[in-house]
């Protein structure tokens, strides 16, 4: 998967990923691209593991979930479960934050933060007895605030202290939990249609690829030798958002 | 020192602690304070002496999580001192201060914190935008913490619902930007009544707190806090919104 993409992008090889199990959650672009290029990369994912489809497996609810299954990831017997990636899903379209009724603060700031806990809950059950990494996947506009979506913008906030608090948290038990933010636009729905960020022009050009651009990334920090990080945001946007 | 005079303000969580402290500070700086709180006995106390200090202030019962409560909070200020310029959002979970283990944590803690920080910083926003776009300089203030940039160890969920504020703060300065609102988060560590009681409990905790703040001690409440917020409800911030001030003693230097 050596890329075609915009000013380059990265080349990811083929089997630096061998022998680690993993989840994709979510839908879209975003998640079919990593899991096309996590696959490439020799990981075996939830659904190809035949364990169940990914994002049904470790379907989000308040009801708890299940381990991956008797004997998947125990050694000798199969890949082992190494990283879990969670992509946050987008809102509706933008509107005014007064004028937001209950339900639509609810879905656009509570259940993106509730989600994010319970997604991270679910990771660590994954990851459990091994080290591992976990990626929140989010979109950057809460790095400089935008109009119209400030009840996710919050929730996106929110999640991004939340991955640092996990990383202190679970860093002991070599859980590495870090952030992802990319172009509004990759998103879909009505995020990329949000005005009012101060993030100008692209340094690099374009919104990214995701097999090319972003999915390096991901096998990287989900991969060896990113096992030294942990607690970071990661802003994936060609060089747009570049503040502290 | 800022002057705040003619200018009305609400502060919720106003009975104590940080709330208590710039309560006070905004009252001797001229401004007519709304003492928005749960208890009577706490607001009515800072109330009295507000007015001792030769300011103006009434006290509201406000239960956060009750939007009704807010918008009382705000009907007051209006019908009472004929408008409202500056809003703050100080309220704070009674279980901010307790740890969790993330993976513990259910469905009531994230109620418990969400509610009183978040949601009802959304309720406090609904309500007061109108009086505050009407006045001249409306400032919209949220308390947020280190803990929401950089993540806490012991407390994920309080850490997550300061980091949500501040991205409420980003946005919503935005927003009501061309409305002439400012809105500003403020990161405080400070000596309260409830961070007494947990060093009183665990006097270790005391050094190491102190131990991390280069200017080596807890902020006042009224003194060290309370100064800063009267700067972000003045003039002199009026080109100011958007922005996180940690007023921790230099215990966070990472913007």
């Amino acid at each position: 998967m050596a890329s075609e993409g915009q000013g380059g992008g990265g080349e990811i090889h083929s089997g630096s990923l061998a022998g680690r199990l993993g989840v994709v959650n979510g839908e879209g672009a975003i998640a079919e691209g990593l899991r096309a290029a996590l696959t490439y990369a020799g990981g075996q994912l939830m659904g190809a593991a035949g364990v169940g489809e990914p994002g049904q497996a470790y379907a989000i609810g308040d009801q708890g979930r299940t381990g991956p299954g008797p004997g998947v990831g125990k050694a000798g017997i199969g890949p082992v479960p190494s990283f879990w990636i969670e992509v946050i899903q987008a809102p509706p379209s933008p509107r005014s934050f007064v004028d937001l009724d209950d339900q639509g603060f609810k879905t656009d700031c509570e259940d993106v933060m509730w989600m994010g806990v319970k997604a991270l809950q679910a990771s660590l059950a994954f990851l459990s007895g091994t080290s591992g990494t976990v990626l929140i996947v989010v979109p950057t506009l809460s790095l400089a605030g935008t109009t119209g979506q400030v009840a996710y913008a919050s929730g996106l906030e929110g999640l991004r202290a939340l991955v640092k608090s996990a990383a202190r948290q679970w860093g002991h038990r070599g859980v590495r939990v870090n952030c992802l933010t990319l172009a509004p636009e990759l998103f879909g729905g009505g995020v990329g249609e949000s005005t009012g960020t101060s993030l100008g022009q692209r340094a690099l050009g374009g919104t990214g690829e995701v097999e090319h651009d972003i999915a390096p990334v991901a096998v990287f920090l989900c991969g060896p030798e990113g096992h030294f990080v942990t607690g970071l945001t990661l802003c994936l946007d060609g060089g747009t958002w570049m503040g502290p | 020192m800022t002057g705040l005079s003619g200018r009305v303000a609400a502060v919720t969580g106003a009975g104590g602690g940080v709330g208590r402290g710039i309560a006070l500070s905004l009252g001797q700086a001229g401004a007519t304070v709304v003492v928005a709180a749960r208890r009577a006995a706490t607001g009515e106390a800072v109330v009295a002496e507000i007015i001792k200090n030769g300011g103006r202030a009434v006290f509201v019962t406000c239960d956060v999580t009750d939007k009704g409560d807010i918008q009382r909070s705000v009907d007051r200020a209006e019908k009472e001192f004929g408008g409202l310029d500056v809003f703050i959002h100080n309220a704070v979970s009674a279980r901010s201060s307790q740890p969790d283990a993330l993976e513990e944590v259910g469905r009531s803690e994230f109620e418990e914190h969400f509610s009183v920080s978040v949601r009802a910083a959304w309720q406090c926003a609904q309500a007061a935008h109108s009086a505050l776009a009407r006045s001249e300089s409306g400032r919209f203030i949220l308390l947020s913490s280190s803990a929401g940039i950089e993540g806490s160890a012991t407390l994920p969920l309080y850490s997550m619902v300061k980091g949500a504020l501040r991205g409420m703060a980003k946005s919503l300065a935005r927003e009501w930007g061309p409305e002439g609102i400012t809105v500003n988060c403020l990161a405080p560590v400070a000596r309260t009544e409830a961070l007494e009681r947990a060093l009183v409990a665990n006097p270790d905790l005391r050094d190491r707190l102190v131990g991390q703040i280069p200017l080596g001690r807890l902020g006042d409440p009224e003194v060290d806090i309370g100064s800063v917020a009267r700067f972000l409800a003045g003039d002199d911030s009026a080109y100011m919104t958007g922005q996180t001030l940690m007023v921790d003693g230099g215990s966070f230097m990472g913007l």
